[in-house]
């Protein structure tokens, strides 16, 4: 276990390595630069500019060096937000983000999960409302949950405040609206999986023998929490690195706002550090997703070189 | 099991309903109007709060209630008045300023404001290794052209320190607005010891600007600044004409998203918003103008049309495009909020400029100029590309212009949406047909809106350039008096939309949101604020009343249907 | 022709087996030839504005109100509805084809091989779409089939992803081995074990992509790619129509049912007929 997970985390480097460089020089053949207005500098003023970030360099010059920085952990300043630092600026969001995503992913696993059991595993009524819930759940985009469920909490009944991340409380709507569309996938595709395992021959034959409903349920689960896991690793990197919606409309620090901004202006070095921070998170949930799906079933284990 | 399911959520339901009905209503903006902090949404996160490089209105809020120049402003008639200067003298040709300083200016730390403290400041914004984005505001200044191309060092610009208190400026030129120039925060004084305690004059990223380090000279000082969460300024009891200051405190809200702000501000986290999204304004002014305000703001939304591509190298297109729009419906069915239709470029009455309307609405003679330039069948004028940049209105706005030149002139236009770093780039470049732009002038006088147009303009993105234009913009220049330096900005007005290269469409307002705890709010058609008589009455209904306003406000909507 | 006539014919009657399924089979089709046809059936022009009247609430000319130009939401969903449906089933379709193939090779190739074609995914996940969009649109230009590429480009990923992991699953269980020991060659246990058991999450996964890939559209618009103002889609008129929520409702509440029963009877569609492919795989 403790060699698969090191091979994996050998393996991640050039992965993360070639993420970057891709970026890099990706970005730098977006149009404009960091420094275009709709009022223009003037050109002595670009060329100062330019030449005060490095920006006037070659581009291999310029990797070189931000390789080198890197090296430090110094990932620059921003262009826009000049008195900060991007690792500063991106370890203050991610704080808030990870808070929020946590949330928003521990909401999104528990209703998910329990949705798609419950409609797993009974039937009628109930199962086809949990299913339809579900459906809008993945058909209201968070730009229309969000307003609503600030119009009714907040406005309406005061509950809650409309915008900020100042109380503890503030965490309550955004989390419910960027878990919403995630326990919706997760619901689905458990429902789904689980009903066809429970379908199976070796589900009916061990309710045959006698045993209770929820250990072949349980039983049955082993199998059908396969596309949930693998769901789950790009979903809960996705929630915890913050999402520009759910962001915007409750005025959260986090840092999925600049993952847009940033790109769209031109801010180099944040965008780098978004791009780091997100990596890192795929990565990691993608290595948890496989050991996950190892330990679901040992037989994967071995496929997977877990366990020789 | 279901049934139990459905109780136990009915029954908390219930339970919350009682217990926050119980909870104490005060909201936010009211606790804090009792503190005597004002909560101001401000639209974005500033990008800096250092005066050389602030850019935008949201930086310059803050800095302006954080420092002040040589020059302060009058907060409802932007008339200069004293401020860190307390008193200064024109030299008869009008090239000569001689500033005293005030002796009661000083520093939040302390120290005296001195004239070398501007000496350093402006030497510092137009270094051109400092790359300061408002730098070529300092043109006006004697040698500043030179410094700005490296020709010149920074310490050869045209002022003085002759003494503590002395502050010389020399002039290329008389230049008639030059006090309201030096209120723009890139001429404020910056803390020189400060500066170069925490990473140098040059430094574009230096920590001075953070709450721990900053040392101001205005009516705040800068309490704490959390990226994304909000600004805060506290009161300064040094500064000198601190008595007119009677906030506590003031706090900045970044909300770039106008729906969440005005989300905010109805469940009182807010005092004032910075805009109200176009959609909501109709529903505002059904309270009765309760909240609602509306002021004429400097700034003009237009149409820049690239003069060097075919068909549109023909004035008389130029013009006849321009005359098809029907501003006004514009106006009143799509913004909605007050604006004035724009038939010159220059807003009226900016700097005391009259605006004539240089522009007549009139299809049947639009199309009588295009027949004229050779276009009976408007078809031959091919697909003429009309571009935007991605937001809220220009959408609209140019999908309403698309169908009223189709309509009027029968003429194609096909809608190109670009993103923001494409938009910008393809302006530059000048591969585009009609863009939309828009343009909000840095202080009160009319050259800040013709300047743009003088054929040595970088911001020139039209390709117009009249020999005309330039020669009569250079001897407004030199005019002796006021009303003929206005004739003759008026009369170079007249040569650009003579010529045509752009098509204004209206004129901005400032449009918020204001609760009626804010007392002594001034408007001003820069949108300046220095909050000196800006106070606050927690007793003024807010929110309570908004809610009561706007259950009303839906039932007469109801009853008008 | 008479086999696909046949194919046609079996999956009719496994569509109206029952009346819930059959009703939103027809709903999809009258849509699909609604806006298919929208020339013919939409009461206006989509461009005809008539802005004096702004925002109108329904009423008998604009049954489904108007937009902020005066426009008639009705006719702007049916015209609305040709992209999306375009955007929504063809780029699902080939996103969801890709990742399936793409997982199923992954999981059933040795582990380095599979290893190193999850990790493509992995730096394909990283890559920053909103640039990544405005690169494509600078060397290819604007065009309609570049939405399909910006959009196959980000939705296949997940799919590989969950098809390759169930794969791994489904490939190492006892009836799998136990069949492969009995003989059963290569095509036969994916034809008898695997494809059964992945198809009904491939459609679940399909039908829930559509609406994520519908509202994506909006956001290539917002970068400049996709539909050109004043040609609609439902994405935009959905996103449009949420701005306005609170004074003009319709503008939202039309679209956003459209969408929202589209999912649904697709879901219900793709559960049936899943469920029918399955009692037909396995026994």
């Amino acid at each position: 276990m403790i060699r698969y997970v090191l091979r994996r985390i050998i393996c991640a480097v050039p992965v993360f390595f070639i993420i970057i460089t891709a970026v890099f020089f990706m970005v730098r053949f977006v149009p404009g630069g960091p420094f275009d207005r709709e009022r223009q500098l003037s050109p002595e003023t670009l060329a100062a500019l330019n030449a005060y970030y490095g920006l006037d360099d070659s581009l291999p010059v310029q990797y070189l060096r931000f390789l080198k920085n890197l090296s430090h952990g110094d990932l620059g300043p921003s262009y826009k937000y000049q008195n900060r630092s991007v690792s500063e600026l991106v370890r203050e969001k991610a704080k808030v983000s990870l808070k929020l995503g946590g949330a928003a992913l521990a909401i999104a696993l528990v209703a998910g999960l329990a949705c798609g059991a419950v409609s797993a595993m009974g039937r009628g009524r109930l199962s086809s409302a949990l299913d339809a819930a579900s459906l809008a759940g993945i058909c209201l985009p968070a730009f229309v949950v969000g307003p609503v469920l600030i119009w009714i909490f907040s406005l309406k009944l005061g509950w809650f405040n409309a915008m900020g991340w100042r109380e503890t409380s503030d965490i309550v709507l955004p989390s419910i609206t960027l878990a919403l569309f995630y326990a919706a996938w997760i619901s689905k595709l458990f429902k789904d999986s689980e009903a066809r395992e429970l379908a199976k021959d070796y589900s009916r034959t061990a309710r045959a023998k006698g045993e209770s409903a929820m250990r072949v349920a349980a039983e049955a689960s082993k199998s059908a929490l396969s596309p949930v896991v693998s769901y789950l690793a790009p979903a809960a990197a996705g929630m915890l690195t913050g999402s520009f919606v759910v962001e915007s409309i409750f005025n959260i620090p986090g840092l999925g706002k600049f993952f847009i901004s940033s790109a769209l202006d031109s801010d180099y070095t944040m965008i780098m550090g978004c791009v780091m921070v997100y990596a890192a998170f795929i990565i990691c949930f993608n290595i948890l997703a496989d050991i996950a799906l190892a330990l679901l079933n040992p037989r994967v284990a071995k496929e997977l070189g877990v366990r020789k | 099991m279901f049934r139990l399911l459905v109780k136990a959520v009915l029954l908390s339901a219930f339970v919350a309903v009682i217990v926050c009905a119980c909870a104490p209503s005060d909201t936010a903006a009211k606790r804090a109007a009792r503190d005597g902090v004002l909560l101001l949404g401000n639209g974005a996160e500033p990008a800096t709060l250092d005066p050389a490089l602030a850019t935008g209105l949201t930086e310059v809020r803050i800095i302006m209630a954080l420092f002040e120049g040589l020059v302060g402003f009058d907060a409802s008639t932007l008339k200069p008045v004293s401020a860190a200067a307390e008193n200064w003298t024109v030299s008869a040709d009008g090239k000569t300023y001689t500033f005293k300083i005030s002796p009661s200016a000083v520093w939040s730390n302390g120290r005296k404001v001195s004239s070398k403290d501007f000496l350093y400041a402006w030497r510092r914004a137009v270094n051109p290794a400092f790359g300061a984005e408002y730098a070529s505001m300092f043109l006006p200044v004697e040698n500043a052209e030179e410094i700005l191309k490296g020709k010149l060092p920074p310490d050869k610009l045209g002022v003085e320190a002759p003494a503590d208190d002395v502050f010389v400026v020399r002039l290329n030129r008389p230049v008639p607005y030059f006090l309201n120039l030096l209120c723009c925060t890139v001429f404020y004084p910056v803390p020189e010891n400060v500066v170069e305690k925490f990473g140098g004059a040059l430094s574009r990223n230096g920590k001075w600007t953070l709450p721990q380090n900053m040392v101001s000279n205005g009516g705040f000082t800068l309490k704490k600044w959390v990226v994304g969460d909000s600004v805060r300024v506290d009161r300064n009891p040094s500064y000198r004409d601190a008595k007119n200051i009677l906030l506590a405190a003031i706090e900045f809200f970044p909300v770039d998203n106008m729906n969440t702000e005005e989300r905010a501000f109805r469940a009182g986290q807010l005092h004032m918003t910075n805009s109200v999204a176009h959609s909501r304004i109709e529903a505002a002014r059904r309270e009765g103008g309760k909240y609602l305000k509306i002021s004429p703001w400097l700034g003009v939304y237009y149409y820049l049309i690239n003069t060097q591509t075919t068909p549109l190298s023909d004035v008389r297109v130029r013009r006849a495009l321009s005359m098809s729009i029907d501003r006004r419906s514009i106006i009143d069915n799509l913004l909605k909020g007050g604006q004035k239709p724009a038939f010159s470029f220059v807003p009226d009455s900016c700097g005391g400029y009259k605006a004539k309307a240089l522009v007549k609405e009139d299809a049947a003679a639009a199309r009588k100029l295009l027949l004229e330039a050779g276009y009976a069948n408007p078809k031959d004028l091919g697909k003429i590309r009309l571009s935007y940049n991605t937001s809220e209105l220009h959408k609209p706005i140019a999908e309403a212009v698309q169908q009223m030149w189709s309509s009027s002139l029968g003429i194609d236009a096909e809608l190109y949406n670009l993103s923001w770093p494409a938009y910008l780039d393809d302006r530059r470049n000048r591969n585009y047909m009609i863009t939309r732009a828009s343009w909000i002038g840095d202080f009160d006088a009319p050259e800040s809106f013709l300047e743009n147009f003088l054929s040595s303009s970088g911001l020139n993105h039209s390709g117009f350039a009249s020999e005309e234009f330039d020669s009569i913009m250079e001897s407004a220049g030199r005019a002796k008096s006021f009303d003929e330096r206005m004739e003759l900005l008026s009369q170079a007005e007249e040569v650009l939309m003579r010529e045509c290269p752009v098509i204004p469409i209206y004129f901005y307002t400032r449009i918020y949101l204001a609760s009626p705890m804010v007392k002594g709010w001034a408007e001003n058609i820069l949108d300046w604020q220095n909050f000196k008589g800006v106070s606050l009455d927690p007793d003024a209904g807010h929110e309570e009343s908004a809610q009561k306003d706007k259950n009303s406000a839906q039932e007469t909507a109801e009853v008008d249907r | 022709m008479k086999a696909s006539l046949r194919a046609f014919r079996a999956l009719l009657s496994v569509v109206f087996s029952d009346r819930h399924t059959g009703a939103c089979f027809i709903f999809l089709a009258i849509l699909c030839l609604a806006c298919m046809f929208a020339e013919f059936f939409a009461p206006y022009p989509f461009a005809e504005q008539n802005l004096a009247i702004g925002a109108s609430a329904p009423c008998a000319e604009h049954i489904f109100g108007t937009d902020i130009l005066g426009r008639d939401v009705f006719t702007r969903i049916l015209y609305g509805g040709r992209i999306s449906f375009a955007v929504g089933f063809a780029a699902t379709a080939v996103a969801v084809l890709i990742g399936a193939c793409y997982g199923m090779v992954s999981a059933l190739s040795p582990r380095r091989v599979d290893s190193a074609m999850m990790r493509l995914v992995d730096i394909a996940y990283a890559l920053p779409f909103t640039i990544l969009v405005i690169l494509l649109m600078i060397i290819f230009g604007r065009s309609l089939w570049l939405i399909f590429v910006a959009i196959g480009a980000v939705e296949w990923l997940t799919m590989a992803r969950i098809v390759r992991g169930m794969t791994l699953d489904i490939k190492s269980r006892q009836f799998v081995l136990a069949s492969e020991a009995l003989g059963q060659g290569f095509w036969g246990i994916m034809r008898l074990h695997i494809l059964p058991n992945l198809i009904g999450t491939i459609l679940v996964c399909a039908t829930l992509t559509v609406p994520s890939v519908m509202l994506l559209e909006s956001f290539l618009s917002f970068l400049g790619l996709g539909v050109q103002a004043p040609l609609p889609s439902w994405g935009t008129l959905v996103k449009e129509g949420a701005e306005y929520m609170l004074d003009a409702p319709w503008m939202l509440v039309f679209p956003a049912f459209f969408f929202s029963a589209t999912l649904y009877c697709l879901n219900r569609v793709g559960a049936k007929l899943s469920a029918a492919d399955l009692r037909r795989f396995s026994k």
